[in-house]
């Protein structure tokens, strides 16, 4: 760290003049170069500094520390840090990938925007006439206008649009803006993105998106990996390795994707299934585990919900409180729903006494079975939750899941078996995720983890992305911090019913006017789906506003841009960790033009209206603040390293990176009611009520249904979609190696290692169609098109078209592939489903 | 003397691209202009399987120059920019005296881990990066990767051979059993590029 130079900065032209000199042959020379270097007092040395800054580009398995060498101001390189107690031969936990390395690539792109921008007035939004303006303007202009809406609509009129880009505590989508957001009581979008995964696992599990283990503990402990509906040889790189790793010491890695991928090559086994029928698949496997005795029965007794006896009468776990007893609040809660444990025990049925008893206080637990026990003098009918699941996965025999899924029984029982010979673990990601019922593949992937009983050890568990997602600091005030008591927030839009907000005035049955919207640390309009009526929507908002170091498409349809600090111009702090180390990235460069931080952007605006009492404090001294106040996700204690020391703003400074979790990490509880992992949701949550409710039947165990408009066969007898007369093939928008979203998706070195975007499709597919490989095609359904490159790619199941994710509108040849894609939701998730999608191709012909 | 080599592990090898970029940023290559290249080895483009359905695999090489015991390239050079540096084995040109033959691409049977500069080479920002002391890089002149000689003649790592995201590659000198790369290949069965061309490469592909 700190100042380095290099022992020679002799140039290789000097060294050859050098050479010349003194009259040695080129090849003959016995002067090495490190002598020359000595003698010559090196002149043109160039001082290099060396600062440390982490990723924040989101793939899921990220905040991987960078070393970042400043040269004269700039920076010049990025390499992965290696950290201070990493093993010398294969450095330990150090990681990186080619996204991160080309993040210097963002801070001088040509598309960076350097000044604050207003749209000329009279020109279209998106028509790329700017003026530049000064800061003032812009906040004063941005203040007036906000009074204003504040004054006649309330602060709800103005919404705030964020998703996920850069989760860190002064800056991005976590830190300054909300606060400022909640005091003025300004509403928000609610990404739909991932909530699939984020919000069902979280059900399940607690909160974190993962009960698991980290890399390390797969590498050494894993027997089998089971990959499912993710590629991480591709959007994991650096995770991927404890995969190859536990692989080459003796694992089994088995892929469930119907797509060959670059993880496909790396493991031994593969289930291509046929689009969106993981939940059928995962039922098949439960009952194929459940009928065979291939379950661990030690593990279900003691940390699942299995024995629990299920009254009939309201599909609750029969509990204390029906007795007459008070629950009383245990102080936890699940940190994905918000709902307060209680400490209220549940009732088994002991076959020893022949009765229902509280859990603690049975010896021979039923695990199975249909009792009759006495609530209020009434007798009521009560099932275990294992026979209940047992019920729902019975649905799904073998055989009629090898023909809805497109396997083979023997694949299906591979698989199975492959999770009863554990320690096992998931790899679980989002691509899962992407269709409307898909929250039911997380529900059976948690199901099968649990019944055979891979969690809570070594090797086991869901590994979101390949590692844990434990939180060894928790900043608790970073979204409220320092806010006035009565402060609140407006109120949340599920940002998938935008265009219904602008069309009818109203949410969930109230007044929903929304005059202004701020977009922070995202790129909504590239990444949302159903463009056309999101754009149809923005375009009724009066003023739009973005905030981003990059004229993102999103910026180029906004009424004001307001340049914001790339990550390497400010000093901030990861809000989670998805690393051992405590993500802290230094400044290691002064903003190039007129960029701002976050912190600093939101602190103007905020005197504007008179907040100053709020804002007195520098970011130094709100990161060391958000450290002494953050608290231990695991312990529940102070943030501490593994010697026990508190983690501080001032050891970062000197340290760079601390060290927070063991190698060996496993998750060994489940933060969740009962400490259990439910095998029946008695109570399922939705995530969000946009003024359609779940029907909590549906939702309390895993189910198999098909998509909503990406189902273009019948098949197990499920009739095809009627669309896919017109539009047979199913549209990926399939995550890369190259891209995280868009973050990355300016920089030139990795536009440079690909052909730009193109659709992949089978030649089969191609044949039919009379397209070549190269050949301009249009992407089309009933919502919009895209007009693209054709690559033929026989990787791609044929009936399934793929265009990898991460463009903006400016690269393609026309249209937007989020033109293609759909709104339609359940509200369980508000998930986006990206591939929940139909579409044609045909030759593009421009018009 | 010492003979350096690498070794690349391809059943590890995802095929990231890592490499390349670390590579293109520490030697400060110009726009279009890559060293290390990762191939795709079935598709009719990057990242595609030409094999029918369900038998194709998206498997990957990295290929930059060989740095061959036996160097085509050395041979054909008239002027004796390219030579081979007896301390080190690396295959290495002299910018200054290439005279834009092109003479080393046709002898070399490694096609694409040259680059010729047609047009005075375009940087990417008006800063130079990477490392200080990379080459610089000249029109009319061919380029290829030089095993980093601006860090390797300094006892440092190649940059491609920075934290590979999967660790599947090894460096060091061939001649010492000791090293990285000689304890990477013991044991394991290799391949080389075109063996039969007879230039005896010192990149080891593990398979």
């Amino acid at each position: 760290m700190g100042s380095k130079q290099r022992s020679s900065m002799i140039s290789r032209r000097k060294f050859l003049e050098a050479v010349a000199l003194t009259g040695g042959a080129l090849g003959a020379t016995s002067i090495s170069l490190n002598e020359l270097a000595t003698a010559e007092e090196s002149p043109q040395a160039v001082q290099e500094e060396t600062k440390i800054t982490f990723c924040r580009g989101n793939c899921g398995a990220k905040m991987c520390h960078w070393d970042v060498r400043v040269r004269e101001g700039k920076v010049v390189a990025m390499t992965p840090h290696i950290h201070a107690d990493a093993d010398p031969v294969d450095k330990g936990r150090s990681k990186g990938c080619l996204r991160g390395m080309s993040m210097m690539e963002t801070l001088y792109n040509e598309r960076r925007v350097k000044y604050p921008l207003r749209r000329v007035e009279g020109t279209p939004r998106g028509g790329g006439e700017w003026e530049r303006i000064s800061w003032d303007d812009a906040l004063d202009e941005i203040a007036d206008k906000w009074k204003g809406y504040i004054e006649e609509y309330g602060g709800k009129s103005i919404v705030r649009w964020s998703i996920y880009g850069t989760a860190v505590v002064l800056n991005g989508h976590y830190g300054s803006w909300p606060k400022l957001c909640t005091i003025l009581g300004i509403s928000n979008f609610l990404a739909g993105a991932d909530q699939a995964m984020m919000f069902t696992l979280g059900q399940y599990l607690g909160g974190s998106y993962a009960s698991g283990c980290d890399g390390p503990s797969v590498a050494q402990n894993a027997r089998n990996i089971i990959i499912w509906g993710a590629n991480p040889a591709e959007t994991s790189p650096h995770e991927f390795r404890y995969m190859q790793e536990a692989r080459d010491r003796g694992a089994t890695l088995t892929l469930i994707d119907p797509r060959i991928t670059a993880t496909s090559a790396k493991s031994q086994k593969q289930l291509r299934i046929r689009p969106a029928t993981d939940s059928a698949l995962g039922l098949a496997v439960i009952n194929y585990l459940i009928e065979n005795d291939r379950v661990d029965w030690e593990f279900l007794a003691k940390s699942t919900t299995a024995p629990f006896l299920v009254k009939s009468t309201d599909g609750k776990y029969l509990r204390s409180s029906d007795y007459g007893t008070t629950p009383t609040p245990t102080g936890l809660s699940n940190r994905t729903t918000g709902v307060m444990f209680t400490d209220d025990p549940a009732y088994v049925w002991d076959n020893a006494q022949n009765k229902a008893v509280l859990v603690h206080e049975a010896t021979d637990p039923a695990f199975t079975g249909t009792f009759t026990v006495e609530v209020d003098g009434q007798p009521v009918s009560c099932t275990t939750a294992l026979s209940l699941l047992q019920a729902r996965a019975s649905e799904w025999p073998l055989e009629r899941a090898a023909e809805l899924c497109d396997v083979s029984e023997q694949q299906i029982i591979e698989l199975a078996e492959a999770m009863a010979d554990g320690p096992t673990v998931f790899n679980i990601s989002n691509g899962l995720g992407h269709t409307v019922y898909s929250h039911s593949a997380y529900m059976v992937a948690a199901t099968c983890a649990a019944i055979t009983g891979n969690f809570l050890k070594p090797g086991a568990g869901i590994s979101h992305a390949g590692v844990t997602t434990s939180l060894p600091w928790i900043p608790i005030s970073y979204d409220q911090y320092v806010v006035p008591p009565d402060s609140k927030p407006g109120p949340t839009y599920s940002s998938l019913k935008f265009p219904d907000i602008m069309e009818t005035g109203t949410y969930n049955g109230e007044d929903a006017p929304i005059k202004s919207i701020l977009v922070v640390a995202g790129n909504p309009l590239s990444n949302v789906p159903d463009r056309q009526a999101m754009l149809k929507a923005w375009e009724k908002v009066e003023f739009t506003i973005t905030v981003d170091p990059i004229m993102t498409e999103t910026a180029m349809y906004s009424d004001l841009v307001l340049p914001a600090a790339q990550w390497l111009e400010e000093e901030d702090a990861g809000v989670a960790m998805f690393t051992p180390y405590t993500p802290f990235g230094e400044k290691c460069v002064e903003p190039s033009f007129e960029h701002r931080t976050d912190f600093d952007i939101a602190k103007a605006l905020a005197l504007r209206f008179g907040l100053d009492p709020f804002y007195q404090k520098t970011e130094e001294e709100v990161t060391a603040e958000i450290y002494q106040t953050a608290i231990n996700g695991i312990s529940g204690g102070a943030p501490v390293d593994v010697n026990g020391e508190p983690v501080t703003r001032d050891r970062l400074v000197k340290e760079k990176t601390i060290r927070t979790l063991e190698d060996g990490y496993y998750d060994q509880y489940f933060l969740t009611q009962d400490y259990r992992i439910a095998l029946y949701l008695e109570a399922p949550d939705q995530l969000h009520d946009y003024g359609e409710k779940i029907n909590v039947d549906d939702k309390r165990l895993p189910f198999f249904q098909p998509p909503a408009e990406a189902w273009p066969e019948t098949v197990g007898g499920f009739e095809k979609n009627p669309l896919a007369e017109k539009y047979p093939l199913i549209f990926l928008t399939a995550h890369s190696r190259y891209r995280t979203h868009t973050t990355t998706g300016y920089n030139p070195w990795l536009l440079e290692l690909q052909n730009g975007p193109d659709l992949h499709m089978n030649q089969v597919d191609a044949e039919a169609r009379g397209l070549q490989h190269g050949d301009i095609v249009k992407v089309y359904n009933d919502r919009g098109f895209v007009a693209v490159q054709l690559c033929i790619d026989n990787s791609l199941r044929p009936g399934m078209v793929n265009l990898p994710h991460g463009w903006q509108a400016d690269q393609f040849i026309a249209g937007h592939y989020q033109d293609l894609t759909s709104r339609a939701c359940d509200p369980f998730d508000c998930n986006d489903n990206y591939f929940d999608c139909l579409c044609e191709v045909e030759k593009y012909e421009e018009v | 003397m010492t003979r350096y080599g690498m070794a690349i592990d391809l059943n590890r090898c995802i095929g990231c691209h890592t490499c390349s970029v670390a590579c293109k940023m520490a030697n400060n290559l110009p726009k279009n202009m890559w060293w290390n290249r990762v191939m795709t080895n079935d598709g009719y483009t990057i990242d595609s399987a030409r094999t029918a359905w369900p038998q194709g695999m998206l498997e990957f090489t990295p290929v930059a120059c060989q740095h061959c015991e036996n160097p085509a390239c050395v041979k054909v050079c008239p002027v004796g920019a390219t030579y081979k540096d007896p301390d080190t084995g690396i295959v290495r040109q002299d910018a200054d005296k290439c005279i834009g033959c092109r003479m080393c691409m046709s002898a070399c049977p490694y096609n694409g881990v040259r680059s010729f500069n047609w047009e005075e080479p375009a940087a990417y920002y008006d800063f130079a990066v990477g490392d200080s002391d990379a080459p610089e890089h000249q029109k009319h002149t061919v380029e290829k990767c030089t095993f980093c000689y601006q860090r390797t003649s300094q006892g440092e790592e190649p940059a491609c051979m920075h934290l590979c995201p999967e660790r599947a590659r090894y460096w060091g000198d061939l001649d010492d059993p000791e090293s990285a790369v000689s304890r990477a290949i013991e044991g394991r069965s290799y391949q080389l590029l075109l063996e039969e061309m007879g230039t005896k490469p010192s990149v080891y592909y593990l398979v």
